[in-house]
């Protein structure tokens, strides 16, 4: 093949650098440079799966919140007291308390009832509360 | 032609694993959900039940009676007067939901407790309804069965 003497330096020197293959040290830094790139990306399955599960254990926190109130609910109205923290019979890692309020006239009770479960940050918590009247006060009538 | 085909490689399970996540994902979310409406309608449909019973298989014994449990395709069922309610609503699913309910046979009360599992994932919920116009739930000796019927009579009815 006819080179110009420019020319042919050119294209031994494109030989020497693509026509002998790739260093081992090239692939890897090849591959070095890839997973750097893709290493931030990591953190959306990281996050995503962190919210998944938190989802999923407040769902369950929230039910068996809802669980207490309805019990405090079959309770009568003078047994009605608060409880201190407490594992959820059957639910492992989730516990609850139940804090009772009566009204400054008495005419009620709050009840609010707390659940904790573990999440991946942390203990969390969740409260759902209810108000009983108190059924041994009846309103006077109107009029009288 | 080697580094592409790596390079290739590499990206195309990466690819594989997101969607993997993706598909993870939402499928927790749709069985989460639907378990959570299934808590749901146990709870509103059975506050104002006058009459319960437990049992330990799925019976409708009469037109007026409302009937809860799991049918054999693992999907929740609440039949009832004008009411067929299937949970989750498509059968393009794996979801295999089994549902105890029990009471708490110590002292007689108005509390019916239930718990929902989905047997593929193993996730549960757990949760009680006060019922407002029962004093006693008929159960078996067990106290727990796997679905309940149930009578209410609806506000002016």
């Amino acid at each position: 093949m006819f080179f110009l003497p420019e020319k042919k330096r050119i294209y031994q020197n494109q030989r020497r650098i693509f026509g002998n293959g790739f260093l081992l040290l090239d692939i890897s830094l090849a591959v070095l440079l890839i997973f750097l790139a893709l290493l931030p990306l990591q953190a959306v399955f990281y996050y995503s799966q962190l919210h998944l599960s938190a989802a999923r254990l407040l769902t369950g926190a929230v039910m068996l919140a809802q669980a207490g109130l309805e019990e405090s609910l079959d309770a009568s109205y003078d047994s009605l007291v608060s409880r201190d923290r407490a594992s959820v019979p059957g639910q492992p890692g989730y516990s609850r308390s139940i804090s009772v309020a009566d009204s400054p006239n008495g005419r009620w009770k709050t009840i609010v009832v707390t659940v904790y479960y573990p999440g991946a940050d942390g203990e969390k918590q969740v409260s759902l509360a209810v108000q009983r009247a108190n059924p041994h006060i009846r309103l006077s009538s109107t009029g009288q | 032609m080697a580094l592409l085909v790596l390079v290739f490689l590499m990206c195309y399970q990466f690819l594989n694993f997101g969607n993997i996540v993706y598909n993870n994902g939402a499928g927790r979310y749709k069985y989460q959900q639907d378990m959570a409406l299934a808590a749901k309608y146990i709870t509103d449909e059975t506050r104002y039940a006058d009459t319960m019973a437990i049992f330990n298989t799925p019976e409708v014994t009469s037109d007026n009676k409302y009937c809860i449990f799991i049918d054999g395709s693992g999907h929740f069922r609440l039949i009832g007067p004008n009411k067929d309610i299937t949970i989750p609503q498509d059968d393009q699913t794996n979801e295999k939901l089994s549902l105890t309910f029990w009471v708490d046979s110590s002292s007689p009360n108005n509390l019916l407790f239930f718990k929902i599992i989905d047997q593929v994932s193993g996730y549960s919920i757990s949760s009680a309804v006060y019922l407002e116009n029962i004093d006693n739930i008929a159960a078996p000796d067990s106290g727990s069965g796997i679905a309940i019927d149930f009578t209410k009579t609806l506000p002016g009815s």
